[in-house]
């Protein structure tokens, strides 16, 4: 870990949304570690801090409803917190590009596809009109649109294709750093190879480090480098994809394989998680897993730091070796 | 494009013929007898009689009705106003620009200043700029229009002796007028262009193009005001519909000898010819007004614009 | 062992969670405060007060408010206070009345043409389509030269002003909800066409029905003022709002307490009704903003 750069690093992250005079703690000091070059998967249910943890890094939180308490950011050694807005600008769709997650809404539907992805190019680069809109195209042809497409309206593209313009407009600066939030799951099943595919190119021709937001495991194993597991704001296990996934130490993360759908034969029913995600106003003490936890103690009810298990592998639960050995027994 | 235009101009014409059938049948209804209230109770038989054959009032429904459509709508003659015997079109030339001086000032005051409120109570959301503009239009839209109108004629005419009550005549006579007809609806467009404006704030590809790095007063010019101005047309071209309903009312209270206040001259004097004139330029005003609307919706939105030419293929 | 209970949800009942929000914005709650007042001052004020509604006492005529007349009297001497408070339960009733019937009318109207299609339905929304080319107050003015002043003139001047609204929002309403997917599952269980309309389809417009019916009761009652006004409505010596407003105009620069105070009340109770209607709307359905 060491030898190798460390790109992106976020140290105790800690974001808040006050609605309507309650508080939802999304992220509840994150530290997060991404290498150059590399993709870092973060999963974690619907709710659990994940694209507030992207748009924290590119600063564009819904202000005033999201605040920032606490923590740093760190981009390439610089402090992202403490840069100024202009220097933002700066760093947003060049350095830092993000691709969003529902094509649909993502794209302005009053204007062309072309201007669009103009719109990014001509913010930080000094193109003329005709040289801007001709990389447009080209970068159109990248995701495998025809470059004459550049004067149609999103309307005119289906969902997949539209994705493919965000994942386009993302990429037309060559950013350093892609968060990719849930690009496929508003796609069906093939439109999703193909464009993780595309992804994937993309990122080895450019050697761009990414973060993959997604809580589909599957999208996980094909694209990541390491994984980050995230339960009601917080990490609860990280390392390398295979630290995570043949070594699986959290209960949580457990659960998560647990309940994929299996095809083996005697398998009759489905095995979710029991009970229900935590209501983020009102976090349980401690680690917010336990009310669901077969594991869980009364200890599990303090604050619970990160347990290392193995170089790189973090766990952020005192009954992992229990967990671990209730798997062996069913395997 | 051309197509969708001349289909909506001939329901324009269904519209507009099916309105004055309805007025026509609505003021043949109106109980009592032309004649009788303009010779008086002690006109003989015969008389009324001949009154009444001048008046045409004698034939059965059908005929009348048949002679109004054609005329109206071939002949655009509007007829001769049964108690001053004058013909109604040169009196609605007369009081048209009257009527227009008034709304027409009122409806763009209210479209900009309510938008103008709107956006900036929604780009402040929480704020005091917020609750303040919204409790003012709470209140204008709660209180009387003509209600104010008196309250103003009370400060500014007889208190102040500012400006003039009544009648027209002089620009100033036009000013409180205005100012009345308007209140209604800078509230009413305040309101809808904050939450028009509020929708497309929260909008993804508002935050898609933060992302890419525009600078947040481009964002809020290129991105949020187009994809706002849709709802914020309805809400104009509702106003308008609006100022049109309210004019009899207005009028009458400023004593204005608009269309507004010729209809209620008709109203109260029996006089059909006079209201089914009045109601049919309301009429036509109204469906201009909604066809001109639908066609910037067309032209601003490359989503409606594709409906109506992809009808040519 | 701890058991792995959901301890962290929200508990809510549907109807105490409703009360509890629309409670919450002040607007709301000044809104049923000020109405609760208003009606109750309307029809127990009246049964309090020494004078009647129509004492003629041409003693007291034009008389400034003063500690006896506290908003002073009218052109004949009558105490204005008190027909103030006798006008409100018309005001009142007629905005309730117009409303419920409008609502009524609407949504069956709105549901026949939804459910059954087709020609009938097309036939019935061109035909709304004139009814709204036309502006409310426009129609109310035209039925109420038809029928005359009085209560149920008025009242019937007024629904038939606003029902074109209505119908639209139904038929939109019930489009909607036909082309849902428990519908087609209703029907696949064999439910009888009838029962479908009443036990699934109609819940669903009820509600943005309630709410619209209560946005317009404030218009109501201003557009009865404003025929009350110009001689159509509800005429003297009926204590209306409006035509007390008209009873004032004359007399504005000599004695303009005439004209403020029946203006001062269609307010109050105008606005009383929108900003329940708001709040309301903001609990039931926000996306009906305007």
């Amino acid at each position: 870990m060491s030898e190798e750069k460390i790109y992106l690093d976020i140290k105790d992250l800690e974001v808040v949304y006050s609605q309507a005079k309650k508080t939802v703690r999304a992220v509840n000091r994150v530290s997060l570690q991404l290498v150059k070059g590399k993709t870092l998967g973060l999963v974690g249910e619907t709710g659990a801090g994940k694209t507030t943890i992207a748009k924290s890094i590119l600063r564009i939180l819904p202000n005033p409803q999201a605040k920032v308490l606490g923590g740093q950011i760190f981009l390439d050694g610089e402090d992202l917190f403490k840069k100024s807005e202009d220097a933002m600008y700066d760093v947003r769709g060049t350095k830092v590009a993000m691709v969003f997650q529902d094509p649909m809404t993502a794209l302005n539907p009053l204007m062309t596809v072309g201007d669009q992805i103009l719109e990014v190019l001509m913010l930080h680069n000094d193109y003329n009109n005709t040289e801007g809109l001709k990389k447009a195209g080209e970068m159109l042809e990248t995701v495998g649109i025809p470059a004459e497409r550049c004067s149609e309206y999103p309307h005119q593209f289906s969902g997949g294709m539209k994705q493919r313009v965000v994942i386009a407009m993302a990429l037309a600066c060559n950013p350093e750093l892609l968060l990719a939030d849930e690009p496929t799951t508003a796609l069906d099943v093939t439109i999703q190879a193909q464009v993780l595919d595309l992804i994937n190119e993309l990122k080895k021709s450019y050697n761009t480090s990414m973060i993959l937001i997604t809580h589909d495991l599957g999208v996980v194993a094909e694209t990541c480098d390491d994984v980050a597991v995230i339960y009601a704001g917080k990490i609860v296990e990280s390392g390398s994809k295979e630290d995570v996934f043949d070594h699986t130490a959290h209960p949580y993360t457990l659960g998560l394989f647990g309940s994929l759908p299996s095809a083996a034969v005697g398998e009759k029913r489905l095995h979710p998680i029991g009970g229900m995600p935590p209501d983020p106003t009102n976090l349980p003490p401690g680690c917010a897993f336990w009310p669901r936890c077969p594991y869980a103690t009364e200890e599990c009810k303090e604050e619970i730091e990160f347990i290392k298990l193995a170089p790189g592998h973090f766990c952020r639960c005192i009954h992992s070796d229990k967990a671990h050995k209730a798997l062996r027994r069913k395997e | 494009m051309g197509r969708y235009i001349f289909n909506r101009l001939l329901w324009m014409i269904l519209i507009l013929i099916t309105t004055a059938f309805v007025v026509f049948t609505l003021m043949y209804l109106v109980p009592g007898d032309p004649a009788k209230s303009l010779l008086g109770p002690d006109a003989s038989y015969e008389v009324l009689q001949i009154k009444r054959h001048e008046l045409g009032v004698d034939r059965p429904y059908i005929i009348q009705l048949a002679d109004f459509l054609y005329k109206t709508f071939i002949r655009f003659d509007l007829g001769t106003s049964w108690k001053f015997g004058t013909p109604i079109v040169k009196d609605m030339a007369e009081r048209l620009p009257r009527t227009l001086a008034i709304g027409v000032p009122a409806v763009v005051l209210s479209a900009i200043l309510g938008t103008v409120l709107g956006i900036y109570a929604a780009i402040n959301k929480g704020n005091w700029q917020d609750s303040t503009t919204m409790v003012l239009s709470m209140v204008l839209i709660s209180i009387p229009d003509f209600w104010v109108a008196l309250m103003f004629i009370l400060l500014f005419s007889a208190k102040l002796g500012w400006l003039p009550a009544y009648g027209i005549g002089s620009v100033s006579h036009y000013i409180l007028p205005i100012i009345c007809l308007s209140l209604f609806g800078v509230a009413i467009n305040a309101r809808q262009g904050r939450s028009a404006m509020l929708e497309t704030i929260r909008a993804e590809f508002v935050v898609t193009a933060r992302a890419k790095g525009q600078r947040e007063n481009v964002v809020v010019r290129k991105h949020m005001l187009p994809n706002a101005l849709m709802p914020i047309i309805t809400g104009v071209a509702g106003g308008l519909a609006m100022i049109v309903a309210g004019s009899p009312i207005m009028e009458t209270v400023f004593s204005i000898p608009g269309i507004g206040q010729y209809m209620l001259v008709g109203i109260n004097g029996h006089d059909a010819p006079i209201v089914r004139a009045c109601v049919m330029f309301f009429a036509l005003f109204t469906t201009i007004v909604i066809l001109i609307m639908d066609l910037c919706y067309a032209f601003l939105d490359p989503r409606i614009k594709a409906q109506y030419s992809r009808r040519r293929r | 062992m701890l058991n792995a209970k959901s301890e962290n949800q929200p508990k809510s009942s549907l109807l105490g969670d409703f009360l509890g929000r629309l409670m919450k914005t002040a607007a709301a709650k000044i809104g049923v405060v000020l109405l609760v007042f208003i009606v109750l001052a309307c029809f127990i004020g009246p049964l309090l007060s020494p004078y009647e509604k129509n004492s003629i006492e041409l003693t007291n005529m034009f008389a400034r408010p003063s500690a006896e007349h506290w908003f002073g009297c009218d052109a004949l001497g009558r105490d204005i206070l008190t027909r103030l408070l006798y006008g409100g339960r018309y005001s009142l009733i007629l905005g309730l009345t117009t409303a419920a019937i409008s609502s009524i009318v609407a949504i069956l109207i709105g549901c026949s043409a939804g459910y059954f299609g087709g020609a009938t339905e097309t036939l019935i929304m061109r035909f709304m389509d004139v009814w709204s080319s036309l502006p409310a107050m426009l129609l109310a003015i035209m039925v109420s030269a038809v029928l005359g002043a009085g209560f149920f003139a008025t009242v019937f001047a007024l629904t038939v002003g606003g029902i074109a609204g209505g119908v639209r929002m139904t038929r939109g309403q019930i489009l909607a909800e036909r082309k849902k997917e428990y519908i087609e599952a209703a029907e696949s269980i064999n439910c009888s066409k009838l029962s479908i309309m009443f036990k699934h389809l109609l819940p669903n417009v009820v509600q943005p029905m309630i709410i619209i019916a209560t946005m317009s009761i404030g218009a109501t009652i201003m557009m009865a003022a404003g025929l009350s006004y110009i001689g159509l409505g509800i005429q003297p010596p009926t204590p209306e709002w409006g035509a007390m407003l008209a009873d004032g105009r004359a007399y504005i620069r000599l004695y303009p307490h005439m004209i403020t105070f029946p203006g001062i009340a269609i307010a109050l109770t105008v606005l009383a009704v929108n900003l329940i209607g708001d709040g309301l709307r903001d609990v039931l359905d926000p996306k009906l903003r305007d």
